[in-house]
């Protein structure tokens, strides 16, 4: 279980005279093995706390635990996966999905072994010794998805991990991902700035308003996953859909209308 | 392109366009050869001066030239300076580029410095050597080091600084300690840039070579190229020229290709 307490996050400029508030006094719980998307526009701050939760960076005021525990940095409990894929174009995609494994010392051939595992089960099977730059951007992420399974964490935190994709590839991706997590259930966080997509993949959106980053609306997604048959063709799919555009458009005219993310 | 045509008539294989390209491209660069070497020929005939050889007479003098043992020993006193010189600016200017790309705080005062030094013609400070450590070997090895240091360290820092940052976030998300950072994600993304910089100070190496001895200390190659001077031998002098071009398109060829094979997974060398 991850446990938000009035989480605030304040980035100072190096001279220390300007400041920016990036997250005000979040509060969120997300319970073993569900499935969080953080949803809202540019800036609101949706990375900043799921780097929060990963370890990667501090937070100003609050309370982060995950199982009672405080976060102090990042753990093999978390795995992140990343929006531009963060693949090392020196080492071939065995090598990058073994990466965590071999950062914790496990010996070559078991990691080669859980490596090669996972990339049947991604269907990247017969790709282990191609190089990143040889691979389409969906079978990019694949890598990193398949990376951040590797090490059998508890949460997989997504940051806009479909973001760069095409339509197509990231509407299979993401069949591909709940694919997965129905033959392996985990806690998901996942960032992302597209309703459809939010609506397709989570158990609850987290609405996020910008500057400062707040929380501004939880809401229950009316689907049980797997998603049932036809799930995307009902009306409230699309009402939801059209609930959550009306929302975001306003917080853009609100003077959210600040570049940057 | 009628050549190519006759070819075909006469039974040969009809070249593919990429082959037909490169023959193209290869009989033009011929063609720039023999243009500029009769070029050559005709105006040093045409006006004959006591410092001015024509081709034929600096190939006959190259020819005698690498037979005698006299330029074996002055390559071997020119590259051993050069070599000397260029590994103590590799080694010692890589761990610094390292350092400045990795600690911003340091970079910020070295930075200056190190952009003046970059700019700074380093022929000048070569009588500032002079005067101060004489005219040994010890001299000359200072004068390669000058010039090779730092655009070595330069390319290493821009190397580093340049790497992907994401790359360093996920290996710190997968825990990794910092010297698993550097072994894993710094030195291998560092590495291109290294490289090229190693290559280029790699240059600079042998232009400090030459430089130092024509202008201070003759020895070597340089004095060779200056005696030829002194007793009007022009057609040795150019043959001497050809010689150190030889070495270091050689050397640089030999250089790529070593930092072709370590950096493989590049798509394309700058």
């Amino acid at each position: 279980m991850i446990e938000i307490n009035g989480c605030s996050k304040v980035y100072r400029s190096r001279d220390g005279t300007r400041e920016v508030q990036a997250l005000d006094r979040v509060h969120l719980t997300i319970a073993e093995k569900e499935f969080v998307a953080l949803l809202g526009p540019s800036g609101c701050g949706k990375t900043t706390l799921l780097k929060i939760i990963g370890g990667l960076l501090s937070w100003t005021e609050g309370d982060v635990r995950i199982d009672g525990k405080k976060v102090t940095g990042p753990g093999p409990d978390r795995a992140l996966v990343f929006q531009n894929f963060a693949l090392m174009p020196w080492a071939n995609v065995l090598t990058n999905v073994a990466f965590g494994l071999e950062l914790k010392g496990v010996p070559k051939e078991a990691r080669t072994g859980t490596a090669m595992r996972l990339l049947e089960k991604i269907g990247l099977a017969g790709f282990e010794s191609a190089y990143p730059r040889h691979l389409s951007g969906g079978m990019q992420q694949r890598v990193g998805l398949a990376r951040a399974l590797a090490v059998n964490p508890v949460t997989l935190l997504m940051d806009e991990p479909f973001g760069a994709l095409d339509a197509q590839t990231r509407r299979l991706m993401q069949d591909d991902l709940l694919r997965l997590l129905d033959q392996e259930p985990k806690t998901v966080v996942f960032v992302t700035h597209g309703m459809d997509e939010a609506v397709r993949l989570a158990d609850r959106i987290v609405l996020m308003s910008a500057r400062p980053g707040r929380v501004s609306e939880i809401i229950d997604v009316p689907f049980g996953r797997p998603r049932p048959a036809g799930y995307d063709s009902e009306p409230v799919f699309n009402e939801l859909k059209n609930y959550l555009w009306e929302k975001l458009k306003a917080m853009q005219t609100d003077g959210g209308k600040v570049n940057g993310g | 392109m009628k050549s190519l045509r006759i070819w075909h008539e006469r039974g040969w294989k009809k070249p593919t366009p990429a082959q037909a390209d490169r023959l193209w491209k290869r009989s033009m660069q011929l063609l720039f050869f023999i243009v500029f070497f009769i070029v050559w020929e005709l105006f040093a005939r045409l006006n004959p001066g006591l410092l001015m050889a024509p081709f034929s007479r600096t190939v006959t003098a190259w020819l005698e030239l690498i037979v005698s043992p006299e330029l074996y020993d002055a390559l071997w006193t020119s590259n051993q300076a050069m070599l000397i010189g260029f590994a103590l600016a590799t080694i010692t200017a890589i761990p610094l580029g390292l350092l400045l790309g990795r600690l911003e705080r340091i970079e910020r005062f070295v930075d200056p410095y190190l952009n003046v030094l970059i700019v700074t013609p380093m022929s000048a400070i070569i009588p500032l050597i002079i005067i101060s450590i004489g005219i040994g070997l010890a001299a000359r090895v200072l004068v390669v080091y000058v010039f090779a240091f730092p655009i070595i360290v330069v390319n290493t820092r821009t190397g580093l600084k340049n790497l992907e940052p994401t790359l360093i976030e996920m290996a710190q998300a997968f825990g990794a300690s910092e010297l698993q950072l550097w072994k894993k994600i710094l030195l291998p993304g560092a590495t291109p840039a290294m490289m090229a910089g190693v290559r280029l100070g790699l240059g600079r190496a042998l232009s400090g070579m030459v430089v130092v001895e024509l202008l201070l200390v003759a020895v070597g190659l340089g004095r060779m190229l200056l005696s030829a001077m002194g007793f009007f031998q022009p057609a040795r002098m150019y043959a001497i020229i050809v010689v150190i071009i030889i070495e270091v398109v050689l050397v640089m060829s030999i250089a790529r290709r070593i930092e072709a094979r370590l950096i493989s997974w590049k798509p394309r060398l700058a």
